[in-house]
Formats: C-alpha cells, structure tokens, sequence
C-alpha cells in the first residue's frame, strides 16, 4: 500500500463558506481585514519570487485562514517534478500554515519546455499510471494528501482509455488524494467538449471533495473560455447549490484574473453566493 | 503512440517559438482547432506579466505596439522557467537590443525604472539615469503630461527604498 493512502486529512472548521483568492491589488486592504472574507486561497507560484509580498502575506495570515494553491506541479507531466518547486510549497506550508494544497490534474511543463497553461492529460493507462506515481511523490515529500483539480479542457486526445470521472475515480483509489471539484470548469466541459454535467453528479467520487472553485468565463469565438474574467454565472452557481444541498456545505471561493473588480464589489458577489445558498 | 509521445507532440503543437503549427491527429477531429487558445492563452499571460513589470515601457509604447514587442520576443525566446517573472531580465535585453526602438529617447531608462520598481532585480538598488527621467516615469505611470524636461547632461540617482513592506523610489541629483 502506498505511503500516502495512510495519511489523515486536516480538516480545519476555519475553512467554511464562501472565501475568495488573493490577488495582489487587494493586498492592503485584506491585511486590514475590514470586510471580514472568512479565508483566502493563495496561489504558490505568485510567492516564487522574492519581494515584500511574503511579509504582507504574513501580515495577512494573522487575521485570516488560508489554503494553498498550485500551478507548477507539472502531476501529469513526464520530466521529474520539480524538486525546487515542491521544495518551494513546502516552505510556503512551514511560514504561513495553510490548511490544505492543491494543485491541477493536468500537465505544464515537457523538457524544459515551460506553456504557463493547464494542459490537459491523456488518459490512457500509461497516463494513470503515471499521475498516480507522481501524485504519490508529491504527497510523500510534503507529507499530506493533496487536493487535485479537475480543469477545463479545450481539446480531446484520440487516444484514451478512462472518461475524466473514470481517470480521477482511479486517481483517488490509488493515491488516497482528496479533490478540488471546479464547477466552472466541467460547465466550460460540456460547452466545449459535449461532457454531461450529470455523469459527474452521479458518478464522481463526492465524499473526496473538499473544496469548490466558482468563476465565470466567457464565449470567445465560439469556443468557452475559462478566463476568470467574469461574475460567476447563474447556472454555475446552480450546480454548486446543488452540490450543497445533496453532499453537504463543502467550501468554495470565487476565482477572478481578469477584470478584477474592487474587493468591495468582489466581495458583494461573495456575499450573493452565500446568501443564495441559504 | 506512448504517453511521452503524446504529451511531446501536443507540447510542439502549441508552442509559439515553433512556426509549423498543423493540427495533429493525436487529437479528436472535433477539438483539434480548439488548441490554437492554448498560444492564445500563453501570449496573454506573457503580456499580463511584462505589463505588470513594465507599466511605463508599456505606455510608452502602447498598448499595440507592446503587445507587438511581447509577440516577437516569444518567437525566440525559449519558455526555460516555470516562474513567468524570469521572463523579465530577457525581455528588457531585447527591447534594448532592438533597432527600431533606438530612436525612442529615454527608453532604456525607462526600462531600467520599470525593473527597478517592479524588483525583478533583486540585486540593483540603485540606478545613476538622466535628470527628469524619474518624473517621465512617473507621469508614465500616472498617465499624465509627457512632456518632462529630460537632461543627460545632468545626473540623478534613483534608489528603490523599501520600509515596513512599503517601497518608494528617491532620487538624489549628483
């Protein structure tokens, strides 16, 4: 039995309702905490460089729960990970404590070769076989289970032998990793790709998710795109309702990228997922 | 095809530094269009990362014409790191280096403020420039009037001051 599969999930009450991400025009005034977002997600490759952020960050820490987010893991890629990387998300989990870390079911990085995007994986057996190896790796050197998000995808390769719910069914057997379940993303899915929304109300394995990721994306040339650049949309905010009411209140936070509103106005959407919920 | 295979190929497939660009029969005949968003994708964040660490350059040139710059720079530019910042000190060298931007006066110091301020360089906190120049940024920055009188053969020194996580910039004339 794998190393990781032993391992207890942190559970943190903290950790409830609506949060948001941080992004750095909001800095100060989250540190001031005047508008009370019950936590934050802070993405780990935006503390890769050095620079006064990392003491607002513990500035901010003080006042507010946080959980961790990755880009870089690279999961399904085929170079080694990263050690510097992992190194880098373990340091970030020593100085300021975040609940869980997450990261993507996909791939970024072949040879050196850096695309700055969410790749997504074929999912053949030799690719399970490798995700799994590597999810493994990553959880036994941070010694805590993951969190893994399901992406959008934009393309589908030939050549697959699971559908995504298969894929990260077997994922979560095999590594005993937790879930980070983007209602966004499988909206984008079935836009693009034709994937039914329902296959994953009643197939994926809901009692491993432990965080939601709301955001709005937008129709760019006939193709849905997952900009982050928009209010998070109503039927999006629908299936999230529907996971509440049917798997219980799992937490979410609102992403945002493009566009940033205010954090007044970013956190009146915050409010009006929380108060819809009700 | 193994899985290596698979993920070489589609890697080839969207990098814009390679210039055959087909689609390939790795991918389903329905989405395989759909992976031109993914150069789409890498070109905006690259523009998003040097805006953000070149706010004045970026002004200077506008917005067309930065973009234009961020576009070419990607075409020779190998992608070696996983932090998007690194893309910084290389982008610089190469408006430096650029012919047709030899003629903008006040560039290259305008460049060097914008790196300074947005710490790219952690080592440099110091910068010996032409009298005004530190008021041209800042009025690139602020959008405001351009026309700042700019005297090499005067000399100031700005210095990035950082205090309590706060930075400021302060020029010294010499």
């Amino acid at each position: 039995m794998p190393q990781s599969l032993n391992r207890e999930f942190k559970t943190d009450s903290q950790i409830k309702g609506v949060g948001l991400g941080l992004r750095f025009v909001h800095f100060d005034e989250l540190i001031a905490n005047q508008l009370r977002i019950p936590w934050l997600e802070v993405i780990a490759d935006d503390f890769l460089s050095i620079g006064p952020h990392h003491e607002k960050l513990l500035q901010l820490r003080a006042n507010t729960p946080i959980v961790l987010h990755g880009i870089g893991l690279n999961l399904g890629g085929v170079t080694p990970l990263d050690k510097k990387y992992l190194q880098h998300l373990q340091d970030m989990k020593e100085k300021f404590q975040p609940t869980w870390i997450s990261d993507h079911l996909c791939w970024s990085m072949h040879e050196g070769r850096y695309h700055h995007d969410l790749l997504p994986i074929p999912r053949t057996k030799e690719g399970l076989i490798n995700v799994v190896a590597r999810i493994q790796q990553a959880q036994d050197f941070l010694q805590e289970p993951l969190l893994i998000e399901n992406i959008t995808a934009y393309v589908e390769f030939k050549e697959q032998d699971f559908d995504e719910i298969e894929f990260i069914t077997e994922i979560t057997q095999q590594t005993g990793c937790f879930l980070l379940f983007d209602v966004n993303n499988i909206f984008m899915n079935e836009k693009n790709l034709g994937l039914s929304v329902e296959e994953y109300f009643k197939k994926l394995p809901w009692d491993k998710v432990r965080q939601v990721h709301l955001a709005g994306g937008e129709n760019i040339d006939d193709l849905w795109v997952d900009t982050h650049g928009s209010p998070v949309a109503e039927e999006t905010l629908s299936y999230y309702k529907r996971v509440i009411s049917k798997y219980g209140p799992i937490p979410a936070m609102i992403e945002r990228d493009m566009n940033i509103p205010s954090l007044e106005v970013l956190n009146k959407e915050r409010l009006y997922v929380e108060e819809s919920l009700r | 095809m193994k899985y290596k295979d698979l993920i070489e190929t589609f890697s080839q497939t969207i990098d814009p530094s390679q210039t055959n660009h087909e689609l390939h029969p790795i991918l389903s005949t329905k989405t395989a269009k759909n992976s031109k968003v993914y150069q789409k994708h890498l070109v905006y964040r690259v523009i998003e990362a040097l805006k953000k660490d070149f706010p004045a350059t970026a002004v200077l040139l506008e917005e067309r014409n930065f973009q234009f710059f961020v576009f070419q720079f990607l075409k020779n530019q190998p992608l070696e790191s996983g932090n998007i910042d690194d893309l910084s000190l290389p982008f610089k060298s190469f408006l430096e280096a650029r012919e047709a931007l030899k003629e903008i006066v006040w560039l290259k110091d305008i460049l060097s403020l914008d790196f300074l301020w947005s710490r790219a360089n952690t080592q440099q906190q110091s910068l010996i420039l032409a009298a005004g120049a530190l008021q041209l940024w800042q009025n690139l920055i602020d959008k405001d009037e351009l026309v700042v009188p700019v005297r090499s053969e005067q000399k100031e020194m700005v210095s990035l001051i950082e205090e309590d996580g706060e930075s400021y910039l302060s020029k010294t004339p010499l």
